[in-house]
C-alpha cells in the first residue's frame, strides 16, 4: 500500500505520516512528526504517552482543529471511512466534525460555553448537521443526557455548566459526542480531571456506548491502567513519534521499547504493594530540544552508543506490533539485559 | 511579566526593545521636539506672549511672514503664545503627575502594607475616587478657588489623579507580600518600611512608569480643557487651554488662534500615549512573535 | 437581586462620600463661596436669611454638615443665582438634553466599537487590524472640546452643513409638525454625538478586539468547531456573544469620561444639557449649581454602571449565580 492510497474498507481511520509543525521565534518545531496507525471499525485503539509528547495535537490533527501557527505538512494523510480529512472542503470537513467523528475534551469545564445549558449545547450538534425542529433537537439533547446516566435529564438539560458538578460535565461532553451516533469517538483524556471512583463509572460508559453502537475510539491517555479495561490495541508515544504498537495483551505480557516498560514500572498495581513507584527519570523535553538519534536515548536505561549516533526505525516485529527501538536488532544485548533485570 | 529586577540588564533590555519599536522611537522623537520647541523657541521669536503691538490694527492678523501663526483678538503673537503657553502646560502636567504618582504609590504601599481593615477601608476611598468622574471633581474644586494660582492648580490637578497608581500598586504589594523572598525578609525582622522600599517598589516602578507616562496625556488634556473653560491657568499667563479658549468666540473668522495650539495638543498628546503604549510592550513583551 | 441591592448600596457610598468631599471643599475654599452668592444684590433681605437658616451657616461645621446631607437628601440642591430658580429646577430642564446627547453617543458608538473591535478581531495583526486600531487610537487621544471646536469648525463654519448649535432651530415656525421638530433635533444633534463617538469608540473597539481574541482562543469554541457549527456562528455564537459582559462592562467604566467629556461638547455646541449648565455656573460662580451638576453627574455615573453590572448578570448566568466574573481584561 503506497502512502497516499486509501486503506481497506474494514480500517475506519488511518494516518499516515503525519506531521504538525509550528512556527516560533525560536524556528520551526515539529511536535508531532510522522505518526502513522490504523483503528478499524468497531476498535478502540489507546494512545498513551505522558503529557507534552504529542498525542493531544495528534488528535486535533484528526479533524484539522489546530490554530495558526500550527501546520499539517503537506505529505501527512488522514484517511477516514475512504476519504483523505486533508483534502476535503471546508463544509465537507465540517459534515464529518461531531456527525461522523465526535470529540470528547480533557476539561469539561473549559470545553463547555458557560453561557449555554446543557441541553442547548447537545441541541447544537442535532440542530448543525441535521434538519431537526428546535423542540425535537431538545427532545433528543434531554434523552441522550438520560442515556448517559444523568437522573432528571429534562431538569438538568436546563442547568449551566457551572451548575453540575464535573463528573455531570464530562456526561454532557459525552452525550454531546453521542448524540448523532459518530463512527468514530476521539476521547482525550476523558477522565482525568475528574475523582477516582467517577474516572472508573465514565470509563464504563464511554466502553458500553462504544461498543453498543459499534462506534471505534482513540482512547488518549497517560494512564496505562485506563489502557487495559478499554481498548484492543495500544500504540504509545514519545516526542512526536510512535515508539511501540501491540495489542493490548502482548503489549502487557510482554512491552519492547525500554520507555512502555519505564510506563508500566510507573504504573501501580492492584493487589502489589510496592514501597515506591519507579518512575521514568527526567521529562519529555520540549519540542526541538529533542535528541537527533533515538529521542528516548537521554532517559533510557539501556541506551549505548549506537541510540545517540542512529535514529532507530520502527521495527516490525511479528505481523502484529512494532517498536522504535535498536533493541529490536540485537538479541544477544536484550537477553544480557533480561538476565541483569531478573538477578536486580 | 515583569520580574521587576532593578538590575541595569534589566533596563537596557526594555531600552533595547523600545528602541526596535519604530511607533515608540517616532513617539519619542516627536515629544523630544516639541519639548525643545517650546524651551528654545521663545527665545527667537521677535515678540513676547503678552505684548500688544497694535491693539487697534493688528488684531486677527493672518498667519503670514510678520506673525507665522498669525495674532488674536488683542493682537499678540499666537506663536509666542503657543510656545510660551506650552511650556506652562507640560510644567503643570508633569508636576501634577509627579504629584500624583508620588501619592498613589505612598498610599498604595500603605494599605497594601497595612492589610485588613486599613487596607480595605483606604481602598474603598479609591473606589470612590474612581467612580466620580475627574472633571465634575476638578469643576467642584475649582469653582470654589476663584482665580486660582498655578501651583494650587498643578497640587489640584495632582490629589484628583492618584486613584489608579494606588490600586496599581496596592495589588503589586499584596501579591509580593506573600513571596516567599519577602517572607524571610520579615521573619528576619526587616521593617515594613525597608520592606517597601527595597522590594516592593523595585517590582513597581515598571507599571508605575507606564501609568505616569500615559497620565501626563490625560492631565495635559484636562489642564486644557480646564483653562478653556476658564478655571485653569489663568489669563494673561497663556496655556494652550487657554489659548484655545481666546480663540473659541471667534473660531470661524480667526481658526488659527484655536487650531494652532490644539495641533500641538493633540501632538504630544498622541506621543505620550503611544510611547506610554510601547514602554507598556516593552516591559511585558509579548510570548509569540507577530506572524 | 441581593447583589442589586449590594450594588446600590455601593453606589450609594460613592454618591455619599462626594457629597462629603464637596462639602468639604467648600469649606476648605478660600473666601466663602456661598458669600458671594450671598449677596448678590437680586436677593431680598428675606431671602438671604432664610438661606443662612436653610445652610446653618452660623452654626459650627457640624451643624453645617448635617444641614447639607438633611437637604440633599431632601432633594433640595439650593438656589442658582445665576438661573434664579431652584438648582433642581435647572438640572431636571436640562437633564433630558444630556441624556440625549449621551444616549444616543453611547449607542452609536457601542455599536461602531462592537463592530470594530469584532473585524479587528476576525483580521487580527492584519492590515485592516493595525489600520483601526491605529485610527482609533487617535480618535481617543483628541482633547474632548478640541475636537469640538473642530468639527464645529469644519461642519458648521465651512461645509455649513449643520447648525453652528444649540438643540432646536429658533426660526422654526410654531406650528411644525411633529416631524420636522424630531428631525431637526436630530440635525443639532449630529455634531455634538460624532465629537462623544469619535472619543468612545476606540475604547470600545479595543476591548471588544481583546476580548474577542481572548475568546477564541477557549476550549469551547474549540469544542463548537469540533462539533461542526460553521466559523460564522462559532464566531457569533461562542466567541462574540461570550465577550458581550467585558464590553458592557466596559461601557459601565466609560461612563465618567462621557459625562466629563459632555461638559465640553455641551459647551463648545451650546446643548442645552447639564454639562452645558455647569459650564455656565463656573462662569457666574454659581456655586450652589455647580455642585449640584457634580452630585447629579455622579448620580448618573453611578446608575449607569450599576445598570451595565446588572446586564452583564443577565447576560452570563455565572456573573448572576456567583458574582465571579473573570478578570477584566482590559488592552
Amino acid at each position: 500500500m503506497t502512502a497516499s492510497s486509501a486503506p481497506p474498507a474494514d480500517v475506519l481511520l488511518s494516518l499516515r505520516d503525519v506531521r504538525v509543525t509550528f512556527r516560533t521565534a525560536d524556528g520551526t518545531i515539529t511536535p508531532v512528526d510522522g505518526v502513522s496507525f490504523d483503528i478499524a471499525r468497531g476498535e478502540t485503539l489507546a494512545l498513551v504517552g505522558e503529557s507534552g509528547c504529542g498525542k493531544s495535537l495528534t488528535a486535533l490533527t484528526l479533524l484539522r482543529l489546530i490554530d495558526a501557527p500550527g501546520r499539517i505538512e503537506p505529505g501527512s494523510h488522514i484517511w477516514f471511512d475512504g476519504r483523505d480529512v486533508l483534502t476535503l472542503g471546508d463544509k465537507d470537513l465540517r459534515a464529518i466534525r461531531g456527525r461522523q467523528a465526535a470529540m470528547i475534551f480533557q476539561e469539561p469545564m473549559t470545553a463547555l460555553n458557560p453561557v449555554y445549558s446543557a441541553g442547548e449545547q447537545i441541541a447544537e450538534v442535532v440542530r448543525t448537521h441535521t434538519s431537526a425542529s428546535r423542540s425535537e433537537a431538545w427532545d433528543k439533547a434531554v434523552a441522550m443526557l438520560g442515556a448517559v446516566g444523568i437522573p432528571s435529564p429534562a431538569i438538568r438539560a436546563k442547568q449551566y455548566p457551572h451548575q453540575l458538578s464535573g463528573g455531570m460535565r464530562q456526561r454532557v461532553m459525552i452525550a454531546m459526542a453521542l448524540v448523532l451516533d459518530p463512527s468514530l469517538l476521539i476521547a482525550d483524556e476523558p477522565t482525568t480531571a475528574l475523582d477516582v471512583t467517577i474516572q472508573a463509572q465514565l470509563l464504563d460508559l464511554l466502553r458500553d456506548a462504544q461498543r453498543a453502537r459499534g462506534a471505534s475510539m482513540l482512547l488518549i491517555t497517560h494512564d496505562l491502567g485506563v489502557v487495559a479495561e478499554s481498548a484492543q490495541r495500544v500504540a504509545v508515544m514519545y516526542a512526536g513519534q510512535i515508539v511501540e504498537e501491540a495489542p493490548v495483551t502482548d503489549l502487557f505480557a510482554s512491552p519492547q521499547h525500554p520507555y512502555t516498560q519505564g510506563l508500566m514500572a510507573a504504573m501501580p498495581r492492584a493487589g502489589t504493594r510496592r514501597e515506591r513507584l519507579t518512575t521514568i527519570p527526567g521529562t519529555v523535553p520540549p519540542p526541538g530540544a529533542w535528541p537527533t538519534a533515538c529521542r528516548f536515548a537521554d532517559r533510557c536505561p539501556h541506551a549505548w552508543s549506537r541510540c545517540t549516533s542512529e535514529a532507530p526505525p520502527l521495527h516490525q516485529i511479528g505481523d502484529r506490533r512494532t517498536s522504535r527501538c535498536h533493541l529490536v536488532e540485537e538479541p544477544e544485548r536484550r537477553r544480557s539485559l533480561h538476565a541483569a533485570g531478573a538477578s536486580a | 511579566m515583569i520580574t521587576g529586577t532593578t538590575d541595569a540588564r534589566h533596563w537596557r533590555a526594555i531600552v533595547a526593545r523600545l528602541r526596535r519599536d519604530p511607533r515608540s522611537l517616532v513617539a519619542a522623537g516627536a515629544l523630544l521636539a516639541m519639548v525643545l520647541l517650546v524651551l528654545v523657541g521663545p527665545l527667537l521669536v521677535a515678540y513676547g506672549p503678552n505684548e500688544q503691538p497694535d491693539i487697534a490694527n493688528l488684531v486677527h492678523v493672518r498667519p503670514g511672514a510678520q506673525h507665522l501663526l498669525g495674532t488674536d483678538a488683542y493682537s499678540r503673537d499666537v506663536l509666542s503664545r503657543v510656545l510660551s503657553g506650552g511650556q506652562v502646560s507640560l510644567a503643570v502636567a508633569m508636576s501634577a503627575v509627579f504629584i500624583e504618582t508620588l501619592v498613589g504609590v505612598a498610599w498604595g504601599l500603605g494599605a497594601g502594607l497595612a492589610g485588613g481593615r486599613t487596607d480595605t477601608l483606604m481602598m474603598r476611598c479609591v473606589d470612590a475616587g474612581m467612580s466620580v468622574p475627574r472633571v465634575l471633581l476638578l469643576l467642584a474644586i475649582l469653582a470654589a478657588v476663584p482665580l486660582v494660582p498655578v501651583w494650587a492648580l498643578v497640587v489640584i490637578l495632582g490629589v484628583t489623579g492618584w486613584f489608579g497608581v494606588a490600586r496599581l500598586v496596592r495589588g503589586e504589594v499584596r501579591v509580593i507580600r506573600s513571596a516567599d523572598y519577602v517572607l524571610a525578609a520579615r521573619s528576619l525582622g526587616a521593617s515594613p518600611l525597608r520592606l517597601a522600599l527595597r522590594h516592593v517598589l523595585p517590582h513597581v516602578t515598571g507599571p508605575v512608569l507606564v501609568a505616569a507616562t500615559l497620565a501626563v496625556g490625560q492631565v495635559i488634556v484636562l489642564e486644557a480643557g480646564l483653562s478653556f473653560l476658564g478655571i485653569g491657568v489663568q489669563p494673561p499667563r497663556a496655556s494652550w487651554g487657554n489659548i484655545i479658549r481666546d480663540g473659541n468666540e471667534f473660531i470661524a473668522s480667526a481658526p488659527w488662534v484655536s487650531l494652532a495650539p490644539g495641533i500641538c495638543l493633540v501632538t504630544v498628546v498622541l506621543a505620550v500615549s503611544a510611547l506610554g503604549d510601547g514602554l507598556r510592550d516593552a516591559l511585558a513583551p509579548r510570548q509569540l512573535p507577530r506572524p | 437581586m441581593r447583589a442589586l441591592i449590594q450594588r446600590l448600596w455601593q453606589g450609594f457610598v460613592v454618591v455619599a462620600i462626594v457629597a462629603t468631599a464637596t462639602f468639604v471643599l467648600v469649606r476648605l475654599a478660600p473666601g466663602d463661596p456661598f458669600a458671594g452668592a450671598l449677596e448678590n444684590a437680586r436677593l431680598t433681605p428675606a431671602m438671604r436669611a432664610q438661606w443662612r437658616a436653610a445652610y446653618g451657616l452660623d452654626g459650627s461645621i457640624a451643624t453645617q454638615y448635617v444641614h447639607w446631607i438633611g437637604s440633599l437628601l431632601r432633594g433640595d440642591l439650593g438656589w442658582s443665582v445665576s438661573t434664579n430658580q431652584p438648582v433642581t429646577r435647572a438640572i431636571a430642564q436640562a437633564l433630558p438634553y444630556t441624556l440625549q446627547l449621551m444616549g444616543l453617543a453611547l449607542v452609536l458608538s457601542f455599536t461602531l466599537g462592537m463592530l470594530l473591535g469584532a473585524v479587528q478581531a476576525a483580521r487580527q495583526d492584519r492590515l485592516t487590524d493595525r489600520g483601526i486600531g491605529t485610527v482609533t487610537l487617535i480618535g481617543a487621544s483628541l482633547p474632548d472640546f478640541w475636537l469640538s471646536l473642530v468639527l464645529l469648525l469644519g461642519g458648521a463654519s465651512w461645509l455649513r452643513l449643520f447648525p453652528v448649535g444649540g438643540a432646536a432651530d429658533p426660526l422654526m415656525p410654531l406650528a411644525a409638525s411633529g416631524a420636522t421638530i424630531v428631525l431637526d433635533r436630530l440635525w443639532h444633534l449630529v455634531l455634538p454625538t460624532l465629537t462623544l463617538v469619535i472619543l468612545i469608540t476606540a475604547p470600545v473597539a479595543r476591548q471588544q478586539r481583546a476580548a474577542l481574541l481572548d475568546r477564541l482562543r477557549t476550549e469551547w469554541v474549540r469544542t463548537a468547531t469540533a462539533k461542526g457549527v460553521a466559523p460564522r456562528t462559532v464566531f457569533r455564537r461562542h466567541a462574540w456573544r461570550t465577550a458581550l459582559g467585558p464590553v458592557i462592562t466596559l461601557g459601565g467604566l466609560t461612563l465618567p469620561a462621557l459625562v466629563g467629556g459632555a461638559v465640553f461638547v455641551e459647551h463648545v455646541f451650546a446643548w442645552p444639557g447639564m454639562g452645558r449648565l455647569a459650564a455656565g455656573a463656573i462662569g457666574t460662580r454659581d456655586y450652589h449649581l455647580v455642585v449640584g451638576c457634580v452630585i447629579v453627574g455622579a448620580v448618573l455615573v453611578v446608575l449607569g454602571s450599576t445598570l451595565a453590572d446588572l446586564l452583564v448578570m443577565r447576560l452570563d448566568p455565572r456573573a448572576a449565580a456567583q458574582d465571579q466574573d473573570e478578570p477584566m481584561r482590559l488592552a
